[in-house]
Formats: C-alpha cells, structure tokens, sequence
C-alpha cells in the first residue's frame, strides 16, 4: 500500500466521504484516514451495548461541561455518523443561508444555488425519498395524524434509505444496507477509483512543510499529500487536531453550536410498536418559526426507552413495561448558545436563555399533540414535573424550571469550531474552505458552519463538502 | 456490589410484564463486559453512583448506610430521593446508574421478548 498520495482526508464521515467521491473522480490517488474500525453491514447486531461500545464515540456517553451535561452523540467508525443516523436528507433551509449570507459574508462564496445543485447531485445518488407509507409504522402514523388535526406543516421525512425494511434500527446501524451511509456508498464508489481507506488509525497532527501542509501523521505510519490535506474529522474533533498541528486562531474552537434537544413520550391504551417501522420517518416544521424547534419522530430500542424514563424502583419498571405503548418524539432546538471544544478536546457548551422558554413552548406543543391523538398520559422527564401529565396538564411544561439542569438534554448536530469567514480574524477557513494562513490544508466537515440549521444537517454537509471538493478539482 | 441498590432501582415483582429485578437478570456477568468496553470516566462514575446510591441515598431519608442495612420500603424512598434530590449532581448520578441497568436490562431476551420487541 502507498503511502504517498495527492489528497488526503481526515475522516470518512458525511464530509469526508462526499469529498473523497469528487475527488476520486479526478485521481486515482486519495487516502480518507478514519479512526474507527470498518464494519459490514452482517455485523450490525439488534443490541445497544455492543453497537454503542464498538461504533459510537466514547460508548455514546460523551457528554459537554456545563451547567446542564447533555450528551453528545457522534459515530466512530466507517462511514462517521452517517451509519448512526436516521438517514435525513434536509436541504440547507433559505432562511439559514439567508443569515451566512447576510451576517457572515458567505453569499458569494457559497451561492444558493450552487449548495441546492449539489445538494440535487447527492439527493439523487444516494436515492432519497420521502419515507414511504408502508414502512410509517405507529410511531410516524400517530405524528402524521397529529400533524393533520393541528394543520401542522409536516411530512413523511426525506431519507436516503432506498428499501428501507422499517426495522426501526437505523442508530445501531442499518442491518439491511437500505441506509446509504457512506460505508456502503460513497466510500465503496471511491474506493473503486483507486482511494485507498485507513481504518482504525487516528491522525495524530498534520505535517507541515512552511505553511503547506505535506500530509499527516498517524500512529502507524505517514501518509504525504502532494496537493492537499482535508479536515473532516467533525466539529469536535476537528479543531483539536488543528491544535495539535500547531495552529493558532482565536476562533478555532469557539462558536460550537448544536441542536440539543430531549423527548416527549405518549403512552396509549393501543400498542404503538416502537420496533416496527422507519426510525425517524416522519417530521413537522410547524413549530420552527415559534418556537425554533423540530419535531419528529424517533423509534428508540428498548435499552434507550428504559434509560430515558423517569424514576426509580417500582415507578421506573412501570414506565418501561409502556413501551409496547408508547410513541417516542423529539424536538432538536436550533439554540441560540454557544459553546467551545477545548484544546483537550473537551466540549463546553452553555444554554442561552431564550433557550429554554423555546424548548418549553416546543414540548407543551408536542404533548398537547400527542393528547389530541389520544395519548393516556405522557411523559416529559423534566426534574419538577410530574412523572406523568395527565389530559390537561401539559401547562406544567411550561412552568417547568428555569435550570438547564433540570432537562435530560442530547445534542446532535454539531457545528462552527472552525467557522467560514472571509475575514481570518473573523473565522479558521477562508471562503474557499482553505484554512487561513495556509497554502493547501482544507475543513471541509460542518465545523466551518457558521451557525446551526434548525434542520438535520447531513444533506447540508454533503452538499458543502462537494463544493470544497469541486472547486479543489476544478 | 451492592445488591441492595440493584434491588432499588429495578425490583423485582415491580410489574406483571416485567417481573424479573435487575440482581436476578446476570448483572454482575454483564458489569464484567461493562468494565471491559467503557471509557474509563464512565467506568469511574458508573461505581461511584453505586457507591453515592449505597452511601449517601440513606441519610436524604434520615437512615444511617449503607443501603443494604434498610428495609426495602426504606431502599425505595432513599434512591427515589436522590433520584428527586435537588442537586443536580446527584440526579446525573442516578440517570448514570440507570443508564447501565438499561443496557444490560433492555438487551435481555426475556425482556424483549415480554415487551413485544423484534419478536
């Protein structure tokens, strides 16, 4: 195996294997550099302990510093979190462009466009298509039924999940290979064309020749780059091994943002079936202009129903024999707060407080929905309330405490460590995703982002990451 | 171990559809694999719940530890405390221990199979 290349990418996720895609078009000689082991899609098994200590970042159990610890999920494998995800395909919505462009100088170097043109390119090669009624199951239905009574604005969720099986298991991994994450699509098309791909090596520092960056180091070897080296190592990551390579900016690290963001559980006098069905198959944007949430469904296996259920003792076991009955949403927040991953790679991350009256006004709403669909009770974990609300008691929500520590709170999605600006005292990477004050080392992962969507972000990230490719070929 | 806190957090004969506890189920078996797979932090505040949940859960309630000295009237009302304490330090302790409970108990067959999942 040469060790000499003309690209090499660190990190094989959503970034990293859509730039690895372009780039292979135009050379047969591209390393992607990933830390986690690859996997066959036969070895995803139907158990969270052993997908979550072999494919996921720190055993799924990383959590930010702050006054509320809220988890952080992110895959480490083949293929990143793509072969974690719900498979959503969300373009990168014109209000949010709108903002990159207006307050952060983005509009000519990332033309809309352009991003919707790429954003077309991959929608079309990974075949996404909205869920397809046959695979809703009653999770997704009870959405969809919620959705109509409140003439909410929602859909069956765009996936790229071609004959999806809606065997609820898209977070252990796809065990049908219906999800196109990039361990069985992009990566295996690159690697066609003659890219090589590193597993189960981290990149430990960038090698520099002046300000060129001459490839990479890892702790087996060292893989030269004659034209380029890629960053895609995601929004916590990256910025660390910017840092270990020696750079040095005042915004590296800073602005990270994220969609933290908890459940809402129905519990019905009908089974659910929380096991059948697309995993996050049906979502409503209803409530993003209010409250700057999203609501949609996510189908969770029994280890993380029970975990994420109230109580201790007797309550608690009462509350996990409902899972035959009960329907599982959540509302990621498009934050206003912001956070920093620190040199040891440490993520602090910190509410606004306009944060929580949006969260709260998010969960009444979907309470109240999942009443109107008949729910018996439901459950929303909040310290203070309750442990269940009855019909009529979904105002409780709203007077919930004023205590990020009060809300058991995940975030996915995470952004702007190593933000785009044309300015370099105002971000990491110039308009051209180079890093500023280098010759040929690039970010191309959703670190550059410069603030967060409101919507998930993979399509956005794919779509990005092309562009940096393209105009890198071009 | 402290069986005592298992008994407290996941009894047995709590539900019909559940009847197993977590202490009969093969928890100390799956702790081995626990320790064998999680990231060191983890490992460490996964034993010092255990260890806060013997300890210190007694005395929210008035009662001297540890744990297993309480009746089990008594073990409910301590952890059910700490699980409601107003520190939130506590609180993250419990959610620590109920998260690996979870794992071992969601991923048993029997249990699965009770709740209907992937049958």
């Amino acid at each position: 195996m040469s060790d000499d290349f003309d690209y090499v990418i660190v990190g094989s996720g959503a970034a990293g294997a859509t730039a690895a895609r372009v780039l292979a078009d135009s050379t047969t000689s591209v390393a992607v550099v990933e830390e986690g082991p690859a996997v066959a899609t036969d070895e995803f098994v139907d158990q969270a302990f052993p997908t979550l200590a072999r494919i996921y970042r720190r055993m799924g159990v990383q959590v930010t510093r702050g006054r509320a610890p809220m988890l952080i999920i992110q895959g480490r494998c083949l293929g990143g979190s793509t072969v974690i995800n719900s498979a959503i395909m969300r373009r990168l919505p014109e209000d949010v462009w709108k903002e990159w462009a207006d307050l952060h100088g983005l509009g000519s170097a990332l033309p809309y466009d352009a991003v919707e043109r790429a954003s077309d390119s991959i929608d079309r090669e990974l075949q996404a298509e909205a869920t397809p009624e046959p695979v809703w199951g009653g999770n997704n239905r009870l959405l969809n039924a919620a959705a109509i009574k409140a003439n909410l604005s929602g859909g069956p969720t765009r996936r790229n999940a071609p004959g999806c099986r809606g065997s609820a298991r898209c977070n252990l991994g796809c065990p049908h290979g219906a999800k196109q994450s990039m361990q069985v699509s992009y990566l295996p098309y690159a690697r066609s064309k003659g890219t090589q791909l590193f597993t189960d090596e981290r990149v430990e520092r960038v090698i520099w020749r002046g300000t060129r960056a001459a490839g990479v180091q890892t702790a087996k070897r060292t893989l030269t780059a004659n034209k380029a080296v890629l960053i895609a190592a995601s929004a916590v990551q990256t910025p660390g091994l910017l840092w270990r390579s020696g750079l040095r900016n005042r915004h590296l690290g800073r602005h990270f943002q994220g969609h933290p963001g908890m459940a809402v559980v129905g519990l019905f006098d009908h089974p659910v079936g929380l096991g059948d069905g697309a995993t996050q198959g049906f979502e409503v944007d209803g409530l993003r202009g209010d409250a700057r949430v999203k609501l949609e469904t996510l189908a969770t296996p029994p280890e993380t129903f029970f975990g994420g259920m109230p109580g201790t003792g007797r309550d608690w076991v009462e509350l996990m024999a409902e899972f035959p009955r009960a329907a599982v949403w959540v509302l990621p927040l498009r934050a206003y707060g912001e956070g920093v991953v620190t040199r040891s790679g440490s993520p602090r991350f910190e509410l606004d407080p306009r944060d929580l009256p949006n969260l709260r006004r998010g969960l009444r709403r979907a309470a109240d929905l999942m009443f109107e669909v008949g729910a018996r009770d439901v459950v929303c974990p909040i310290y203070g309330l309750p442990q269940r609300l009855h019909l009529g008691e979904s105002a409780l929500i709203e007077s919930a405490p004023d205590d990020p520590a009060a809300y058991p709170l995940a975030m996915s999605h995470l952004f702007g460590t190593a933000r785009m600006s044309p300015m370099p005292e105002a971000g990491v990477v110039g308009t051209d995703f180079r890093v500023h004050g280098t010759e040929n080392l690039y970010v191309v992962d959703s670190s550059v982002f410069p603030t967060n969507l409101g919507v998930n972000p993979q399509l956005s990230i794919m779509a990005l990451a092309r562009l940096a490719a393209e105009r890198l070929v071009a | 171990m402290d069986r005592a806190v298992l008994d407290a957090l996941l009894p047995s004969g709590a539900s019909s559809l559940l009847p197993q506890g977590l202490a009969n189920t093969g928890f100390e078996d799956f702790l081995v694999e626990f320790d064998a797979a999680a990231p060191a932090d983890f490992r460490r505040v996964f034993w010092l719940a255990l260890v806060t949940a013997g300890w210190v859960a007694p005395l929210l309630i008035g009662r001297l530890p540890p744990m297993s000295r309480l009746n089990s009237q008594d073990r409910d009302r301590a952890l059910a405390a700490m699980d409601r304490s107003s520190l939130p330090e506590l609180r993250q302790l419990v959610i620590v221990l109920k998260t690996v409970a979870s794992l071992h108990y969601g991923g048993l067959s029997e249990v699965r199979q009770a709740i209907g999942y992937h049958r």
